[in-house]
């Protein structure tokens, strides 16, 4: 076994390690190991040990679920476990999850070929779409989609990672009561306002759904759609600086929203642009209860059903893989 | 004769400017804390400049320049930034589009309010501006802000209706929004309905908490010629002081309006000392007024140089004789508000009386005249410019378009004194001669000694200009109408009248 460099760019975990492992067959994985020592030297060093347990825990049965409900757009630990690495230290146990090893994340991908083809891109996002389907089907709601934990295997399949700031419908999570569960600064609008939606899917699924629109304009722009919609803003409604309630912030907001999708359509190839804008203005509406797809809200159901947007990225990533190759033959 | 605005009333109905300009302007900023939003429990930016410092690669410097705008950290992200803009052009183009657009938006939303133009409003702009609003309100017709920029911009062009189902989509859109709310009651009242204005003012949840909507309430239902049943609310809430002064500056000014006209002037004063404590421009120009109608304030320069003060300046000046600044001041006050007659009336009635400046003053009342092609004073200031330009077979159409029956008393006078100005340039000297007695006459029976000096001034310009033998004894009568008058617009007058009447005389007589 040997420690993993941290791969450029990536912002990491909470109070993990990363390393590569090899397998006596010679199968290289990835393992994240709970670093308890980060936890001992907290001022209230039981009460951080009991964080970081439940917060393993609760990430460790998320992933056997996926695993063991074959999620494939979704990166599940093929073990976990724990090794004492010093028997006569009872804090020297280390707790870990060991996961398929990727190539890097699809920051790497963006990094090495800035004029991506939009057929890629497109399959991406049906990958990441899926995936976030697949969990939602399980009543697992991601909350931290971004470049960092889109991970790329076998150079065309991407796949979501980190479950570690997940919410499971009809369980409490340890980060439940966070305002953000994930990063900040790609969390949708209504969370940085404080605005929590006191319906499950509406604040779970909801952001979600964002998240999955700001992985488009991530693939076209490099930016998130967070920092679209607030670069659209005048400094003094930031959200860092309004002290109002969120309706009354909502439509200078949307009117925001609109510019700010009218700047991505402009990096947007043409063939797909009406398409994917409107996808962007139905998943990143910065009104959680209107966000997500008309039919399906209109649907009894989970109101934040991805499905239609599964179909939808198929559909638009065959049609660009089949341009791709005619173009070539 | 032109018309000069009547300023009789003066309420704080709210200014209506588009939402960019709003937003600048810091009248949406919240009241009261009220956000619960809190602090990252973590930080995210540290995160990614370590990863900055470690990599330098386009995508690690958006997510860098990106997770610092989101956190409101933008200036640590400089690095990044500067390098994204080097370097994201060659690589997309796109990329560096948005990144100019968004780093280049944030720093000119920081610096200042958008310009306003001093000059005459281009309708031409306007029909663009719908058109571009239109399109984008395909795409979401959910945009309350848009819809409220449609409006107005509805109104510049004189669709009164369309403007009004505008305005209406955006208010349903978000009918407790200060912005929708107080938008749309400008636009009923520019409308002539301002009980509806009051109504929706009266009916949303928001208004008794907010002193921005109370402030509104109050001045709309006044020009209703309703009796607000929020005043103690109002009045309660500037005596708690729990607020910041900028926020209370309107309803303390919408109060005192009140105390004014009920003769108060004791509380008046008072309440307009509190309103000038940080007041807006709509403030400055109310505590203006008041001041010019004798209740001495004290307006100070600095007062004046509020932000987007156009009115108050621009009285200010046209009253101590000021004739082009006034006008400048005017030019930018009907940029700020082109749908408002008020300062288009004021700046024909400078441009045409104070410079014979024709060709400004037609240009103005054209605008002026689109957004209320109704408005009896206009009408009467384009009668006059075009008449004494010359351009007599216009002045008479604009004239024919005229409803006496919807002027007020003031506007009467005008005119009458206007028909006389046609009747003279049509050779008809008896018959307006007698126009311009009736105007006289008129003013003086309502005791308005400053359009009764003017309508003899221009009845004086008239026998001058014809040469005729009343000539001398019609000066002398407007020289001793404006005499002890504080008026610096009739010493103007009267002092061209003699230069005229000077060069009229043959040499030697």
């Amino acid at each position: 076994m040997k420690r993993l460099e941290r791969p450029p760019g990536a912002t990491g975990g909470n109070f993990s390690e990363g390393y590569i492992v090899e397998s006596g067959a010679g199968q290289r994985a990835f393992l994240k190991a709970l670093d308890f020592s980060s936890a001992l030297q907290s001022p209230d060093a039981a009460r951080a040990l009991e964080a970081m347990t439940a917060a393993y825990n609760f990430e460790r049965d998320l992933l056997n679920k996926c695993r063991d409900n074959r999620l494939d757009r979704v990166v599940v630990s093929i073990d976990d476990g724990s090794v004492s690495i010093d028997p006569s230290n009872p804090a020297g146990v280390v707790q870990y999850l060991i996961f398929e090893l990727a190539d890097g994340d699809v920051r790497s991908r963006l990094e090495l070929s800035t004029a991506l083809d939009t057929a890629w891109k497109l399959r991406s996002l049906h990958h990441v779409a899926t995936g976030l389907f697949q969990l939602h089907g399980q009543g697992i709601a991601h909350q931290d989609l971004k470049p960092s934990n889109i991970l790329l295997f076998r150079g065309s399949i991407s796949k979501i990672a980190d479950l570690g700031r997940a919410a499971y419908q009809g369980h409490e999570a340890p980060h439940e009561d966070y305002q953000v569960a994930g990063d900040w600064s790609y969390a949708p609008p209504e969370l940085l306002y404080g605005h929590l939606p006191s319906d499950w899917s509406a604040r779970r699924y909801g952001c979600d759904a964002y998240l999955l629109g700001s992985m488009v304009v991530f693939l076209f722009t490099a930016l998130s759609m967070t920092s679209l919609l607030l670069g659209a803003l005048h400094p003094s409604q930031h959200w860092r600086v309004w002290r109002g309630r969120f309706p009354d912030i909502l439509p200078f907001l949307r009117e925001a929203f609109g510019r700010a999708v009218d700047g991505f359509e402009k990096s947007v190839p043409e063939v797909v642009r009406d398409d994917l804008s409107m996808m962007l203005r139905q998943l990143c509406d910065p009104d959680p209860a209107l966000r997500g797809h008309p039919l399906t809200r209109a649907r009894k159901g989970n109101p934040y059903s991805l499905e239609r947007y599964v179909s939808r990225f198929n559909l638009l990533a065959g049609r660009a893989e089949i341009t791709l190759r005619a173009g070539r033959s | 004769m032109s018309a000069i605005v009547d300023d009789t009333d003066r309420r704080v109905v709210p200014r209506w400017r588009d939402s960019v300009t709003t937003v600048a302007t810091g009248e949406l900023t919240p009241v009261a804390g009220e956000s619960s939003s809190k602090e990252p429990p973590r930080d995210f930016l540290a995160e990614k400049k370590h990863a900055w410092s470690e990599h330098k690669s386009i995508p690690i410097a958006a997510d860098l320049v990106g997770a610092a705008l989101v956190l409101g950290r933008l200036e640590e992200a400089q690095e990044a930034g500067a390098y994204l803009l080097a370097n994201a052009a060659s690589v997309s183009p796109s990329v560096h589009r948005i990144l100019r657009g968004i780093l280049g938006h944030q720093a000119r939303a920081r610096t200042a309010l958008p310009m306003i133009e001093v000059e005459v409003p281009d309708i031409h702009d306007s029909r663009l501006v719908v058109r571009r609003l239109r399109n984008r309100l395909q795409r979401d017709p959910r945009d309350a802000v848009l819809w409220i920029d449609l409006a107005r911009h509805y109104a510049i062009l004189g669709h009164g209706e369309k403007a009004r189902r505008a305005a209406q989509r955006g208010h349903h859109l978000a009918p407790d929004s200060r912005f929708t709310l107080r938008s749309a009651a400008r636009l009923l009242v520019h409308l002539g309905d301002p009980e509806h204005g009051h109504e929706i003012l009266r009916r949303s949840e928001a208004t008794r908490k907010d002193p921005w909507l109370l402030a509104s309430e109050i001045a709309v239902a006044t020009v209703a010629g309703r009796h607000s049943r929020l005043i103690k609310v109002g009045q309660a809430i500037i005596e708690a002081r729990h607020h910041h002064p900028k926020h209370t500056s309107e309803l303390a000014s919408a109060i005192a309006t009140l105390e004014l006209s009920s003769g108060n002037m004791k509380a008046a004063r008072k309440l307009f000392r509190v309103a000038l404590e940080d007041p807006n421009d709509n403030t400055v120009a109310q505590a203006e007024w008041a001041s010019r109608r004798g209740s001495n304030l004290g307006i100070e320069p600095r007062h004046l140089a509020t932000p987007l003060s156009f009115e108050a300046r621009a009285w200010e000046q046209y009253s101590v004789g000021k004739w082009r600044e006034s006008l400048a001041e005017c030019q930018s006050w009907l940029s700020d508000e082109p749908y408002s007659s008020r300062p288009a009336v004021l700046a024909t009635f400078l441009a045409s009386v104070a410079l014979e400046d024709y060709q400004l003053s037609e240009r103005v009342a054209k605008m002026g005249l689109l957004a209320n092609p109704d408005d009896q004073t206009l009408l009467n200031n384009m009668v006059f410019t075009l008449a004494s330009s010359g351009n007599l077979t216009q002045a008479v159409q604009y004239f024919e378009r005229m409803d006496v029956s919807k002027c007020d008393e003031g506007a009467r006078v005008a005119y009458l004194a206007t028909s006389g100005l046609l009747e003279f340039r049509q050779g008809r000297f008896e018959i307006g001669r007698n126009h311009y007695r009736e105007a006289v006459g008129l003013a003086e029976k309502l005791s308005d000694r400053l359009r009764s000096a003017l309508a003899s001034a221009f009845l004086a310009r008239e026998e001058i200009l014809a040469t005729t033998s009343l000539a001398d004894s019609a000066l002398a009568a407007a020289r001793a109408r404006a005499e002890g008058q504080d008026a610096p617009i009739l010493g103007l007058l009267i002092a061209r009248l003699e230069d005229l009447q000077q060069s009229s005389r043959p040499p030697g007589s």
